[in-house]
């Protein structure tokens, strides 16, 4: 508060009271007093995540309101107000869900991608096992080999911004460059019998001590819930209750119209799944596909889709347009904690958008699932020079599908990322990128909890 | 755009006009609430709770009762009280003294930061005068807001305000006194 400020108080006062005047300077250092409060910085962290979830949130709610506003002409009363209750169950079951994301709740689920990390005990998820997959290498072109069988020249330069972290690990680190520096192979002619695998990267530490798993939190409904919620509408669906302990586990909504679209949510995988409503849309087969997409037309067309359904975008990472044929994919890479999330085969995991070049229409959406965790403590692996080896070791698992004569291939610096165990689990980890594989290759995944 | 106008699009389904509308009242609403609270965490979950409660019950929000502002200020008064009712405190003041006689290192700085004699002075007054007199000083609130957000009259806030001065001065004048006599050598 400034001086003018003040001096409009004890102006105040002064009216209201004709005895303080000649008391003015009194009163104003008494306001001054009063003015001194706590300085304020709010963290603008918190500030964005907070914008994010609640514009989130509005969208997640106007979607609900349009699909259920849309199926409503398209059923008799009595089916209809049985789905409406249903569906005022499931909006408000996902709405709850979402309020007061740092406040403990077991049963947190989304069904937009407003991320939300609820803390748990350490070590609440059991044993984490994240067993590697096969893989399959492409090697490189031929005009690439030399380039990758060339032995770095000299020491590697290590990174001078990460000096003053003279950590144990990234002496380690450090070290393990120096002893993998590759020993020139001469190209055989003869099919590998096994490839090998050598570190090229950067230096890299990993000083966390303990890093989050993370536990995608789901729920179904119970059927019990639902009949006594239907019992209570006098339409006789009481008689659910015959099923005793069956959950609702899926939810599907037909778009009764022309180009409409299916919609299913798995709620107990929290997926939600948008295909062409069965039908509805004409049967491209029969008609020749006359009508190509350039990459860019997709991408709006697909962004413009996500817009129009309340799925954020930005929420995930640079999308990419894969093919140009009847349908173009344009993908957007899962980012969690600002981290990509990575299939142990290297895959990046993600929402698939599909664009049907005909019609200029999204005809699917896959990938769309619940962005709601349980962040659980565990003790992860510092040692550097043990998460190459097991990069080593893990691109090592893999099937070289062509022989070219190539022993050796170049991991390079690795980045944070999450690996998808399979059941829900988010496990932090290094995803390698394999030399010369180009940026759409899978990569090497290293999980870093410590097992 | 007029402040109404955005409102009328958010309800119209509009979800990043609400982001303006957060934009402007965020910093607001954190501080009102950090004053008073004094911990980073409280405070971030009770703005969370304020502008969650907000978007649910912005439909029924009724610009002919009220500004947004004042509607705003009220959820987060309301999610103020109700930790307060929940940990058993029963004023901001309370509520300091709790920080900063606890050991969040953070809390116990700002605490120090905080004038301990402001903090006396406000003790000296009666919860609904501390409310008026905070809003006014520390929130830069008008009368005519102080009063759409506590449900009091425009004159009643005024009077509260002239009393708890009044009150303020009779029973602190060393006090007052002192800091005149620092403010002239001073200046």
């Amino acid at each position: 508060m400034n001086e003018e400020n003040i001096k409009k108080i004890v102006e105040e006062l002064c009216a209201a009271d004709g005895a303080l005047r000649g008391k003015e300077r009194e009163l104003a250092a008494l306001v001054r007093e009063l003015v001194v409060k706590p300085s304020v910085k709010p963290d603008p962290d918190f500030e964005r995540a907070l914008r994010m979830q609640l514009i989130a949130e509005l969208s997640r709610r106007k979607v609900v309101d349009r699909s259920f506003g849309r199926l409503v002409p398209r059923f008799g009363n009595f089916i209809l107000s049985s789905i409406a209750v249903i569906a005022v169950a499931f909006a408000a079951w996902f709405g709850f869900s979402v309020l007061h994301p740092q406040k403990e709740n077991n049963n947190v689920v989304a069904l937009l991608p407003a991320v939300t990390i609820t803390r748990v005990g350490d070590y609440a998820f059991g044993t984490i096992a994240v067993a590697p997959s096969p893989r399959t290498v492409s090697v490189p072109k031929v005009e690439n080999v030399q380039a990758l069988m060339q032995p770095m020249a000299g020491p590697v330069a290590l990174p001078t911004g990460e000096s003053s972290a003279t950590s144990s690990e990234e002496m380690n680190a450090k070290m393990q460059i120096m002893s993998l520096s590759p020993t020139p192979a001469a190209p055989s002619s003869a099919s590998p019998a096994a490839i090998g695998y050598v570190y090229r990267g950067e230096a890299f530490s990993q000083s966390d001590a303990a890093v989050d798993v993370l536990k995608r939190t789901t729920s179904t409904f119970s059927l019990g819930d639902v009949a006594a919620i239907l019992g209570k509408t006098g339409f006789g669906y009481a008689g659910t209750s015959s099923f005793g302990n069956a959950a609702i586990t899926n939810l599907t909504f037909v778009q009764d119209e022309d180009f409409g679209y299916l919609v299913t949510v798995d709620l107990s995988g929290g997926n939600v799944s948008i295909d062409p409503a069965p039908g509805r849309w004409p049967s491209v087969a029969g008609n020749a596909v006359s009508k190509s997409l350039s990459s860019s037309s997709a991408l709006d067309i697909a962004n413009q889709f996500l817009k129009d359904h309340g799925i954020n975008a930005a929420d995930y990472g640079e999308a990419k347009v894969l093919g140009n044929g009847a349908v173009v994919s344009v993908f957007y890479p899962e980012v969690v904690n600002g981290r990509e999330v990575y299939a142990m085969d290297g895959e990046k995991i993600g929402l698939t958008v599909e664009v049907n070049a005909q019609y200029g229409r999204v005809e699917s959406v896959h990938g769309l699932s619940v962005q709601n965790y349980e962040a659980s403590s565990y003790g992860a692996i510092v040692d550097t020079a043990k998460i190459i080896s097991l990069a080593k070791q893990e691109a090592g698992s893999g099937v070289v599908s062509a022989g070219t004569g190539i022993q050796e291939l170049g991991l390079g610096t690795p980045i944070r990322a999450y690996v998808d165990e399979g059941k829900g689990l988010l496990v932090p980890a290094f995803a390698f990128s394999i030399q010369g594989q180009g940026s759409a290759a899978p990569s090497i995944i290293v999980p870093l909890v410590e097992n | 755009m007029q402040e109404q106008t955005i409102i009328a699009q958010v309800k119209a389904g509009d979800a990043e006009g609400f982001g303006v509308l957060y934009d402007a009242y965020f910093e607001k609403i954190y501080s009102y609430l950090f004053y008073r609270i004094r911990d980073k965490g409280i405070t971030e979950d009770l703005v969370s709770t304020t502008f969650f409660k907000a978007i649910s019950g912005l439909s029924g929000f009724d610009e002919r009762k009220g500004n947004f502002s004042a509607w705003l200020y009220r959820i987060a008064r309301n999610s103020l009280y109700d930790h307060f009712r929940t940990q058993k405190i029963t004023s901001s003041i309370e509520a300091a003294e709790a920080v900063t006689d606890g050991s969040d290192v953070e809390a116990a700085a700002i605490g120090r930061e905080f004038s301990e004699k402001a903090r006396k002075l406000l003790e000296l007054l009666t919860p609904v005068q501390r409310e008026i007199v905070t809003m006014r000083v520390w929130d830069d609130m008008s009368y005519k807001e102080i009063a759409a957000i506590t449900g009091r009259s425009e004159a009643s806030c005024k009077v509260g305000f002239h009393r708890a001065m009044a009150k303020l001065k009779e029973v602190a004048p060393l006090a007052v006194l002192l800091l005149i006599f620092f403010c002239t050598i001073s200046s």
